[in-house]
């Protein structure tokens, strides 16, 4: 049997709905998603009239799409496909490679229970098992991050602005160099007014000094930003001890146990105004990763809050299987959670959301699994 | 079919700019009639061609043309990581930069982060990405990605880009712009800060180009040339007699203020290149040592090796 022969009948244990979809997808969906990302990652094309399409970058977006397009949402489906990657210059990674995955939706009102996380990443593990790898576990969480920023108790723009933050590459920073001088008094002024007036307010202040306003930005919104930012100056900023802990956090990398033994540890730092929120995200990391292991024999695994942090789609955990003697191509494969990805595809398709559909899924790559599997040799 | 291919500006100010700098350094340019070939009687061996600035740009990354003159901004456009074309010498003309630009109105915009925050803003409330107006979309995106910004879309503007906010095509710009005029009349205002890139036109190589040693060697002359007017236009040839103080001491005077041997000193005449600023202070350090006269001429050329200019480039081809 092949690689994908194998992993094909690993995944038909779950007896999921196959589905076929097209190579070319429409780019407006994912232009909103992905943004300009999209550009420089997947191939562009155009249609007769003149329609923007790409050869699809991943399969969890068509497959769910045509899932969304159903009668009745099945639990489970299963693909498998050529994606199309664009890569820089001089990189050695594919550009055309088969993914092979399964994708579990829930909403409110189906029947029966929906398949857990944990056992969800435990087949995605069975399945490369049974193709003959042993890969190694990289797991993340994105609420473990957030809960901890949660945790510090600070005003609730600082709270935004730190986790937009932690999604980017970089460091996280405080305040920076501050606002520009001539717009602190500005703020300070309008800071004071009802919000209905601000706005009122600035447009005043156009007029007096000969601004036009142009584009479609309503002077309301503007003013509103003003007094956030006033808002924001006026309250507590994050002390270095706090951000350090939040760096912390990023940090830790080390195997499953030692990983969340050292979060829960930081988790009683003085700086931790409110313990829950970062007990209540580890506890769902913890009852996953118990989830997996009561299905299949845990692998080498290492916990990260930080992993993955950059990739947009996943809102809850993540992982990716690993092959290290694979190096820069090391990954066979991987998912999480993305409720909000199916939320907002069932939006732009106009698929009634108010069943509160929520999506998990994986995607595996049987040609570096094969290649993992020769190399092993 | 000469060795070298040197592409140079077709049209416009920055066609005037580069073929005064070219005049200035002894390599006059001599059109063909009806205007799209050239040659430089100076150096035979290249072939002058006229073409659009974006156009040597491209030329340059696909190996078309050996050397071009062009502006940085839209050759960093055509090759993003300078992995295909190398910028050598800023020519100190042709000044641009180029600009996120928002609406003036946006008193609440002074930073980048503050940009970015605009951003989030804009796509909670309309639902869409915040559109960004530019024909710049390899360095927009550069610059957006690298400074963290994440909700917005690029709309791809050919000309007249500084009308997008006014038409409704666009939330923001980036742009070119050199006075901020055309910025200000279109009641928009570059980010306080700062430029994206800084840019002016750049005597530049393409490292794509079929390099063979002829187009080496007449590409090293020409280097030599460019080099040599660039280094006289900065030096001024002090002349005198040592007289009983002696050469060596007026060298070793001279050396610590920044001069240098022009030639090996020939009996009591000596020379030397001093930079242009220091005139004065050598002088007058000089002549309260030895007292004589100092003749102070401009060089046309001053040649010397190693030429650095062809050194970073032979390195790369």
């Amino acid at each position: 049997m092949s690689t994908a022969d194998t992993i094909r009948a690993s995944l038909n244990r779950f007896d999921p709905v196959w589905v076929v979809p097209p190579i070319l997808q429409p780019t407006r969906f994912y232009l909103e998603w992905l943004g300009e990302d999209l550009r420089a990652r997947a191939f562009l094309t155009s249609g007769e009239a003149g329609d923007e399409l790409c050869l699809r970058p991943d399969m969890t977006t068509p497959a769910c799409r045509m899932v969304l397009g159903m009668p009745e949402i099945p639990p489970a489906v299963a693909y498998e496909g050529v994606v199309f990657r664009r890569q820089g210059s001089g990189s050695a990674r594919e550009t055309e490679f088969v993914q092979l995955g399964l994708e579990c939706l829930s909403t409110a009102r189906q029947n029966g229970p929906a398949m857990g996380e944990g056992a969800l990443m435990a087949a995605a593990l069975e399945a490369v098992r049974a193709c003959g790898v042993e890969p190694e576990l990289r797991l993340g969480h994105a609420g473990v991050f957030d809960a901890f920023v949660a945790a510090l108790g600070l005003h609730p723009l600082w709270t935004a602005r730190l986790r937009r933050q932690a999604r980017r590459v970089g460091e996280l920073q405080g305040f920076g160099e501050g606002p520009a001088a001539s717009t602190v008094a500005l703020t300070q002024a309008l800071a004071g007014l009802p919000r209905e007036e601000a706005g009122e307010a600035l447009a005043q202040l156009y007029e007096a000094t000969g601004i036009t306003a142009v584009g479609s930005r309503p002077t309301a919104a503007i003013a509103e930003r003003l007094q956030a930012k006033a808002a924001l100056a006026a309250a507590p900023q994050p002390k270095e001890a706090e951000l350090s802990l939040l760096q912390e956090v990023l940090r830790v990398d080390a195997p499953a146990e030692a990983a969340l033994k050292a979060l829960s540890a930081f988790a009683k730092s003085p700086r931790i105004k409110d313990q829950k929120p970062v007990d209540q995200a580890l506890a769902a990391v913890a009852s996953l990763w118990n989830e997996m292991k009561a299905e299949v024999p845990a692998p080498q695994t290492k916990f990260s809050p930080g992993f993955g942090r950059t990739v947009s789609i996943y809102d809850g955990f993540l992982f990716d299987l690993e092959a290290p003697a694979l190096g820069e191509q090391a990954s066979l494969g991987g998912g999480g959670r993305y409720n909000g990805l199916i939320a907002a595809l069932a939006r732009h398709d106009g698929v009634a959301n108010d069943n509160g559909i929520k999506a998990c899924g994986f995607a595996l790559r049987p040609m570096r699994i094969a290649q993992a599997k020769e190399r092993a040799r | 079919m000469s060795a070298l291919v040197f592409a140079v500006p077709s049209k416009g100010r920055l066609q005037e700019q580069a073929e005064a700098y070219l005049s200035d350094c002894g390599l006059k340019i001599t059109r063909d009639p009806r205007g799209y070939a050239a040659t430089m009687p100076a150096l035979p061996d290249v072939t002058v061609r006229l073409v659009s600035a974006g156009d040597i740009a491209r030329a340059l990354r696909e190996g078309e043309a050996h050397l071009g003159i062009t502006g940085e901004d839209v050759l960093r456009e055509a090759d993003p990581a300078l992995t295909r074309s190398a910028p050598l010498l800023g020519l100190g003309f042709g000044y641009a930069d180029l600009v996120l630009a928002v609406p003036k109105a946006w008193v609440d915009v002074a930073s980048l982060e503050d940009f970015a925050e605009v951003c989030v803003e804009h796509r909670a409330r309309t639902g869409e990405r915040l559109r960004i107006a530019t024909k710049y979309l390899q360095q927009a995106r550069r610059f957006l990605d690298a400074g963290g910004v994440g909700d917005y879309r690029l709309v791809e503007s050919p000309g007249a880009t500084e009308g997008a906010p006014a038409s409704g095509a666009a939330e923001a710009i980036i742009d070119i712009t050199t006075s901020g005029a055309t910025l200000s009349a279109n009641h928009l205002a570059p980010l306080a800060s700062g430029p994206i890139l800084r840019s002016q036109a750049q005597l530049a190589a393409s490292l794509a180009a079929v390099w063979t040693p002829d187009a080496k060697a007449a590409c090293e002359r020409l280097l030599d040339v460019i080099a040599a007017r660039g280094r006289a236009r900065e030096t001024r040839l002090l002349r005198m007699s040592a007289g009983a103080v002696g050469a060596e001491a007026l060298v070793e005077r001279a050396s610590a203020l920044g001069c240098s041997l022009a030639v090996q000193p020939d009996g009591a005449l000596l020379e030397l290149y001093c930079p242009k600023d220091k005139v004065l202070a050598v002088c007058t350090t000089l002549q309260a040592l030895f007292g004589g006269a100092i003749a102070v001429t401009v060089p046309e050329l001053v040649f010397e090796r190693p030429n650095g200019l062809w050194q970073s480039l032979s390195a790369q081809i």
